[in-house]
């Protein structure tokens, strides 16, 4: 009987041990996996930007990902810190040289990146049945909206402005795979450059039926030079509402906007 | 033989202009892009080289320094802040009054910086680089500050401070170009003033100039027409700081040559600079200020090597 107690306080003992895992989170869209994975409550730290969902406001800030604060990051006694890649960065070797438990994520440039980034996190915080049943859900929301699409070239071409100035997105950007996975085609696909600057000129000739602005609103591009010459103008299918924290972060929103695109893109044809 | 040079220089800024606005990201010439895209880009370049060459004289002029532009007398640090307090007051990048915050401030650093340097009702050129060096450091420690507290809306200051020639209103365009245009007449009507001006500070009072006056008229012109060169395309540098130095080698010290070869210079400068800018990685751009920057830098390092050699 004795024996049994322990068994079930020993056994309580490592659940509770498990339960109080004391996680940060350097990025957004790691605070946003750790509370879709149901782990939110012990989120002790998070960035600066973490601003979703509301509760991750009430956490302690602990800087961003680029200056975190070491002093704080050090007092909060985490047992796992989220981090991303730094590159040419001594800040993982001075985390390391306080003896922290640093995970690091490579950066995501596709969807399915996100995918592996929600595996490795709920492998860490213990959430493994959790984390495969998420994976299975969206991967099931992504392939309903495929199936929707249409042939390559069929596919309505999209321009994305990212900021003003015509910063856009090229290949291999996480971006881009937004606009391809919501049925659409990058009109700059075939630039090898995440972000890079362009200029209305090439906008022009690539001639987009849809543009995608994530700072202004439509009549920015209306009264451009020559707009009329665009379909996407023509034909006012200009996107402007889109939540550039929903679009931009690889975590779990990105599946909203994208079914929100499909729609989008695809209607009227 | 002084107007065949000048229709020389006039027929080689024709020429550039034509070649650039056949050069583009885009291999489809129609008459549409060429007019609506291309020709405001070549005409911005033009008026912006012209604008921050010609205040680059009169700094020069004015003070006796060579090394004087508008970057080191305070006069850009100002229009920066002045982007920057739009953004802290979430004034729009399109509207008017954006343009007329810039203009403002830009005047308002340099007459700052020429009152901290006015001592009993002198100006002495050492204090008044000194005070343009302390208002650009200051002003760019608020920009820095800025950035640091508002990172979602440093993209934008930092699109500014690189410069570039993005297309801007038709109507800020002719408005700007008048005001250069008019700058430009207005110092030439005064190059007499500027040449004796030149001969040193106290020679020109004996001449009979009211040294002090002139300095203030001088002052606001540059700035003025600097503002608007800022004010339509952010910070480009190196412009104000080579171009004259060039067109001094070609044309000679008279101030009156001098403005108008490097109005001309410094349109061709910017246009040459400006086709690089677009055409380099297209469908990509580079900003023109890093091409003049990237220009500028190596020769002015040789200009003042060459300087050092002729003093030996």
């Amino acid at each position: 009987m004795r024996v049994f107690i322990l068994i079930i306080l020993l056994i309580g003992y490592s659940n509770c041990f498990a339960e109080n895992l004391r996680i940060i989170s350097l990025m957004p869209s790691y605070t946003e996996i750790v509370f879709a994975l149901g782990a939110g409550q012990q989120l002790v730290g998070v960035s600066n930007f973490c601003n979703y969902p509301e509760t991750a406001l009430e956490k302690e800030k602990i800087g961003d990902y680029l200056r975190p604060n070491f002093e704080k990051i050090y007092a909060l006694k985490p047992d796992i810190i989220l981090a991303p890649q730094w590159k040419n960065s001594i800040l993982l070797k001075n985390l390391n040289s306080l003896k922290l438990n640093i995970t690091q994520f490579e950066n995501e440039s596709e969807i399915d990146d996100i995918f592996r980034t929600i595996a490795i996190i709920a492998d860490k915080i213990n959430k493994k049945s959790e984390g495969k049943d998420l994976i299975k859900k969206l991967k099931k929301r992504l392939k309903n909206t495929a199936e929707k699409k249409v042939s390559d070239k069929r596919k309505p071409k999209v321009y994305i402005e990212v900021d003003a100035k015509y910063w856009t997105a090229g290949a291999g950007s996480f971006l881009s795979d937004v606009i391809e996975k919501a049925g659409g085609k990058n009109i700059f696909y075939d630039i090898k450059k995440a972000y890079f600057q362009t200029s209305w000129e090439a906008v022009i000739e690539r001639n987009p039926d849809i543009i995608i602005s994530l700072w202004a609103g439509d009549k920015e591009y209306i009264k451009k030079p020559l707009a009329q010459k665009i379909n996407a103008v023509s034909n006012s299918r200009i996107v402007t509402n889109i939540d550039r924290d929903k679009i931009s972060r690889p975590a779990l929103r990105v599946f909203d906007i994208i079914e929100e695109l499909s729609l989008k893109l695809n209607e009227n044809k | 033989m002084k107007i065949n040079r000048f229709l020389i220089a006039l027929f080689i800024l024709a020429l550039f202009f034509g070649l650039s606005l056949f050069i583009g990201p885009t291999s489809l010439i129609g008459f549409d892009i060429l007019f609506h895209i291309r020709l405001p880009r070549v005409m911005q370049a033009v008026i912006v080289g012209c604008a921050l060459s010609v205040a680059g004289v009169i700094f020069q002029g004015v003070l006796k320094n060579p090394l004087c532009d508008p970057y080191i007398m305070g006069t850009s640090s100002g229009a920066l802040i002045g982007a920057v307090l739009a953004q802290f007051i979430n004034l729009n990048q399109n509207s008017f009054f954006f343009y007329i915050l810039i203009a403002v401030c830009a005047l308002t650093a340099t007459l700052i910086a020429y009152n901290l340097a006015k001592y009993k009702k002198q100006v002495s050129n050492v204090d008044l680089i000194l005070a343009g060096v302390i208002i650009s450091a200051f002003l760019s420690a608020l920009v820095l500050l800025f950035l640091s507290l508002r990172r979602e809306s440093a993209l934008n200051i930092v699109f500014f401070m690189m410069g570039g020639l993005y297309e801007t209103d038709k109507g800020l365009l002719i408005v700007v170009s008048v005001l250069v245009f008019l700058g430009i007449a207005l110092s030439l009507a005064l190059s007499r003033q500027l040449d004796i001006f030149s001969l040193g500070e106290e020679k020109a009072v004996h001449l009979g100039i009211n040294t002090e006056k002139y300095k203030i008229i001088y002052f606001t012109i540059a700035s003025l027409i600097t503002a608007c060169a800022v004010s339509i395309s952010g910070t480009i540098g190196f412009v104000g700081l080579v171009v004259p130095h060039m067109a001094r080698m070609l044309v000679g010290p008279s101030h009156f040559k001098l403005i108008l070869a490097s109005a001309i210079g410094g349109s061709i400068f910017l246009i040459v600079a400006d086709a690089f800018a677009r055409t380099i990685i297209a469908p990509s751009e580079i900003p023109v200020g890093i091409i003049t920057a990237l220009a500028g830098a190596p020769f002015f390092l040789w200009l003042l090597l060459r300087n050092r050699e002729k003093v030996k």
